[in-house]
Parts: C-alpha cells; sequence; structure tokens
C-alpha cells in the first residue's frame, strides 16, 4: 500500500515537473560594453511562425505592445546600473515594409548585420560610444497535444518561443553582447514565465558585482 | 461467415480508398518546373536551425542520409554530401527567399541541391512520454538561382503509462525519424509530374 502512495506521489511530482515551461536561457557573449555611453533600443521585431506550414506572420499583435515596453525598460534599468544611458529609438527602419522591418530587426537580434543596413546603423551612431540594441519574439505555433484512449498514444504541443537580444557597435558593427531565452511555450506576454523570460534575457547585463537591490 | 465476408469487404474498401490518396501538394513549388529537369540531386547536410540543441543528432546520418535513401526510391539520382562548409552562417530565413549570390556559392554541389533544416527536436515527461520534431527542406536551382520546392516534415509521437515514461530516451528520435520521413512525401517520383498548388 505504501509503495502504491509513493509511487502515485513520484508520478504527480514528475508530472507537476513536467507541465511547468521548459526555458533556456543562453548567454552568447559576455558584456564588453568599455567606451559605451549610450544604447538606443530598436522596436521590438516579431515574427510568427505557424509550424506545420511554415508560414510567417509579421504583423505586430496588439498584446506585443504592452510586452516590448517591459522589456526596453528592463534594457534601460540594466543599462543604468552600467552606467550607460538609453533611449528608445521607435524611427529606425521605419521606411521599411512590415516584413523587411520585422527580419531586419530580427537578424540584428541574431547579430547578424547584413551589408545593406550598415549604413543605416553607422548613421544612427553618429557620435562616438553609440550602440543600437535589437530585440526580438520569434515564436511558432504548434498543434494542441492529443490522446487516443484506445491505444494510449499521445502528443504533446511543439509550441515554443525564442526572445533574443543584441548590442551592437555602431560604428564598427562589432557584436558587444549578445543573449538568448528559449521558452517551451506559445508566446503569451501575461504569462509569469515570459515575465521571467524577460527578466533572465537581459540578467547579464547587470555588472557581476551589482547585488539584486541594484547597490554595488 | 456472413461478418467475416462484411469485415474483409470493409478492409477491402479501406485498403483500395488508401491507394487512391492522392499526392498532397508540397509547402511551395515553383510554377516553372517540371521534375523531369531534375537529373541529379546534391543533398547537403542538415543546418542546425535549433535553440534548443539539448538533443544529440547527426545532421548527415540522422537527417541527409535517410532523406537522399528517400528521393533514391523516388527513381531520382541522389548525392549525400557529408561536410559542406558554405551552410555554417546559413539561417532558415535566407533560404525563404535565396539570395543569387548565395546560391551561386552552392554551384559546385549540381544543378539541384537540398537544403534540409533542422528546426526542433524534443521530449517531454507527463503522463507517459512524448517527442516532438521538425524539418525543413528546400530544393534550390543553382544555376538559375532560384527555390523550386519547400516542405516541412512535422514528426510527433508518444506514448501515455509508465510504459510511455520509461520510453523518454527514444522519443524524440522517433519523432526525428517521423519528420524526415514526412519531408519528401509530396515529392513525386521522378517522371510524375509535381502538384501545383498551396497545402493550406
Amino acid at each position: 500500500m505504501k509503495l502504491i502512495l509513493r509511487l502515485t506521489l513520484t508520478l504527480m511530482l514528475l508530472v507537476l515537473l513536467s507541465c511547468s515551461a521548459n526555458t533556456m536561457v543562453t548567454t552568447k557573449s559576455n558584456a564588453d560594453l568599455a567606451g559605451i555611453n549610450k544604447v538606443l533600443v530598436l522596436n521590438v521585431g516579431q515574427i510568427s511562425e505557424d509550424i506545420a506550414t511554415g508560414t510567417m506572420t509579421y504583423a505586430r499583435r496588439g498584446d506585443m505592445s504592452s510586452y516590448s515596453r517591459v522589456m526596453s525598460i528592463i534594457a534601460s534599468e540594466c543599462l543604468i546600473k552600467r552606467e550607460i544611458e538609453s533611449d528608445v529609438d521607435s524611427v529606425s527602419f521605419s521606411n521599411f515594409d512590415v516584413k523587411k522591418r520585422n527580419l531586419t530587426l530580427y537578424k540584428l537580434s541574431r547579430g547578424i548585420v547584413d551589408p545593406a543596413i550598415i549604413e543605416d546603423i553607422a548613421t544612427l551612431g553618429a557620435t562616438d560610444g553609440v550602440a543600437v540594441l535589437s530585440i526580438s519574439v520569434y515564436d511558432k505555433i504548434g498543434v494542441q497535444g492529443s490522446w487516443d484512449m484506445n491505444s494510449g498514444a499521445i502528443t504533446s504541443n511543439a509550441s515554443n518561443t525564442t526572445l533574443r537580444a543584441t548590442i551592437i557597435d555602431c560604428k564598427t558593427a562589432r557584436i558587444l553582447w549578445q543573449s538568448e531565452v528559449f521558452v517551451r511555450h506559445p508566446f503569451d506576454p501575461y504569462n509569469a514565465v515570459f515575465k521571467k523570460a524577460a527578466n533572465d534575457l537581459f540578467a547579464t547585463l547587470i555588472p557581476p558585482e551589482t547585488n539584486l537591490r541594484g547597490k554595488k | 461467415m456472413k461478418t467475416t465476408a462484411i469485415y474483409g469487404l470493409f478492409l477491402l474498401s479501406l485498403l483500395l480508398l488508401a491507394g487512391c490518396a492522392s499526392l498532397q501538394p508540397p509547402l511551395y513549388i515553383n510554377p516553372g518546373y517540371n521534375n523531369n529537369e531534375i537529373q541529379q540531386i546534391t543533398v547537403l547536410p542538415a543546418l542546425e536551425g535549433r535553440t534548443d540543441k539539448s538533443k544529440d543528432v547527426s545532421m548527415f546520418s540522422d537527417i541527409a542520409k535517410p532523406i537522399a535513401k528517400q528521393m533514391t526510391s523516388k527513381k531520382y539520382t541522389v548525392t549525400a554530401v557529408q561536410v559542406c562548409p558554405e551552410i555554417a552562417n546559413l539561417l532558415e530565413v535566407d533560404l525563404r527567399e535565396p539570395d543569387p549570390e548565395m546560391l551561386a556559392t552552392f554551384e559546385k554541389y549540381g544543378r539541384f541541391v537540398a537544403f534540409p533544416v533542422l528546426l526542433d527536436m524534443s521530449s517531454k515527461v507527463s503522463f507517459g512520454s512524448s517527442g516532438n520534431a521538425e524539418v525543413a527542406m528546400y530544393m534550390m536551382d543553382t544555376q538559375n538561382k532560384c527555390l523550386v520546392w519547400r516542405e516541412k516534415g512535422i514528426g510527433a509521437c508518444g506514448q501515455g503509462g509508465l510504459v510511455g515514461m520509461a520510453m523518454v530516451g527514444t522519443m524524440a528520435h522517433s519523432a526525428l525519424k517521423i519528420a524526415v520521413a514526412n519531408t519528401t512525401k509530396s515529392l513525386p517520383a521522378k517522371g510524375q509530374p509535381f502538384i501545383n498548388g498551396v497545402r493550406k
């Protein structure tokens, strides 16, 4: 009897653990922000992809603007701790169509600076010590999980979201810092998992000697 | 006796229906193509398109080689390449609308080059275990510098209960096998016409 109880408890624990969204944080390069005194936070690029058909949509969802703002605020707070001024730049690439703008911002957030936009980036940093921060949200929407009561076969939802951020020096187009958070959960800006993910994305921007309350 | 006959007829009709099932159109097909033009296909090792790289996988043996085998069974002459340094900096989005300059770097692999991309591979434990995998496939014409055919293979499998939980280690690879098999499903055998149209 006790054994059955233990087995049930273990099973419940495993199920509870698996129900939590699987999050993975990768810091691709440590912050090397020496000589940078201002960071321009670009608009957040968003791409949604239907997993089954590979169809991409670039239109901004209504609930995305508040999440973008939250990410920009977190990034600014982290930069302030490094005594770096930040400013929101909402006009860059606004002359591009929606698809091109979101793809450009997505590529920048992956640290890929196309030769065609090097000049645009350089124009943003007319003076020395200016960098741009590019953030993107790439969410993939899959079909819901299933359970076949006859065979016992199950499938799980394959939806996932990747948040990416990169700081690029405007003058040299060099990557100064890069981070990535992968969440096995459909994108939902109001979900606590994504609030944590936004904090995790910029966690390595905070100088290591700063404690949680922001005091050195 | 009567029940057996009805059951037999039912099975026969099911088999006939399955046989009549037509090939589904791919996600993209260049309207100017006819697959009689395709003499030789070179399959490159799969591009790494995953963010979660926790599962070990061989881009050649687990993806490119089985795809080449499936294409060979459809009567194409196929070569699978084990190493291709040119794919190192490619992203999946670059393949959707390929840049002619980028395609020129792949000319040495032949006219028709297939680019498999591993997009996801995972397993999960719940009241059992399940696996998911996603492989995209792009076939390019390096001579005319354009995308010829695009398809995506999705693999999902799983088993409930304690037995399923014990199988978690194999789920991701099982899902990958299904996904890889699905990437060439819409490719007609050599000599048969491509099915035009867009799959919804």
